[in-house]
């Protein structure tokens, strides 16, 4: 029997990432919701969204380094950045590296705001449901636990999160009350 | 010093302590059953069959050799018994071949009087 080390960390690792890219969709999408009200300063939401998403993509890329070491699933590190190259399940594989790299784009854009433009940079945050469900579809089609009840419930849960999550903040701005106020609100950096 | 106004740490530990928290939680569920295949998916039915085969040949294996082991013992019994017989026999015929050669050796004599041989001829 093969050492299973490396294959559980590169699971555990994916799975980790999946939440904490959740989590930090969450985070994002309620700095102008503010479902706490007051008791939490929306800087500090901004801080912890920014923070959970250099989490995820340092945790992404445990759950490459695990892979590439594993034998169980032979993955080089060309297949890690070019999507399609992997032999192992190569379609949901292939929306693994695509959302990763999708992730890279959303967090540089951070730094590149001023340049860009604030325009430029919200619309290019809209990418972050793309990298949301790619993950999703990646973690469904390619996740060794996913027939497992508690991964499917965990990808139904996080699934419903970003859902009611994105669905408070549409409400929240459509009634046009519970605006952040101007004190209030993140500084760029 | 906008950074250190947003900076939020007391959030960021909550979020990393959470952030290992569930990923050794995973790993824990995880190699609870490292190789357990996915309950959604079907077993093939030709593996399924491999298996109890092998099972059958497992089982069969062990009865043939409690019952190799059992006759051996048997033999062994047998052969002890068998060869005590030989030896046995070989120290009768032993002694059997001795007390004819001791008679060979010493032929018994006996003096016999018979009638002399004389031959008369009347002519």
């Amino acid at each position: 029997m093969r050492d299973p080390t490396f294959w559980i960390l590169a699971r555990a690792s994916g799975i980790t990432a999946y939440l904490l890219l959740t989590g930090s969709m969450v985070a994002g999408l309620t700095v102008k919701s503010r479902p706490f009200g007051r008791a939490v300063k929306a800087a500090a939401v901004v801080d912890t969204h920014r923070f959970l998403t250099l989490l995820a993509l340092g945790t992404i890329a445990l759950h490459g380094l695990a892979l590439t070491l594993d034998s169980t699933v032979r993955i080089s590190p060309a297949a890690l950045l070019v999507p399609g190259l992997s032999p192992y399940r190569p379609v949901p594989t292939a929306l693994g590296v695509l959302a990763a790299e999708l992730a890279v784009v959303v967090v540089v854009s951070f730094s590149l705001r001023k340049l860009i433009g604030q325009r430029a940079w919200r619309r290019l945050h809209w990418v972050t449901y793309a990298v949301f469900g790619a993950a999703t579809g990646h973690g469904l089609a390619a996740g060794t636990d996913t027939g497992r009840p508690w991964a499917f419930s965990l990808y139904v849960g996080a699934v419903c999160a970003v859902a009611f999550a994105t669905a408070w903040r549409v409400l929240t701005r459509s009634k046009g009350g519970n605006r952040v106020p101007n004190r209030d609100r993140p500084v760029a950096v | 010093m906008a950074v250190a106004a947003m900076t939020s740490h007391v959030a960021r530990l909550y979020a990393v302590a959470l952030a290992l928290v569930v990923f050794f939680l995973t790993w824990a569920m995880i190699a609870a059953r490292p190789w357990a295949s996915s309950g959604g998916q079907k077993a093939d039915p030709r593996l399924a069959a491999l298996a109890a085969r092998e099972q059958r040949i497992r089982h069969e294996s062990l009865v043939v050799r409690r019952i190799v082991r059992r006759r051996w013992a048997r033999y062994r019994v047998e052969l002890r018994k068998r060869n005590a017989q030989i030896a046995a026999r070989r120290v009768q015929n032993a002694a059997a071949t001795r007390v004819a050669a001791t008679a060979a050796a010493a032929p018994s004599v006996s003096v016999v009087s018979l009638p002399p041989v004389t031959i008369t001829r009347t002519s």
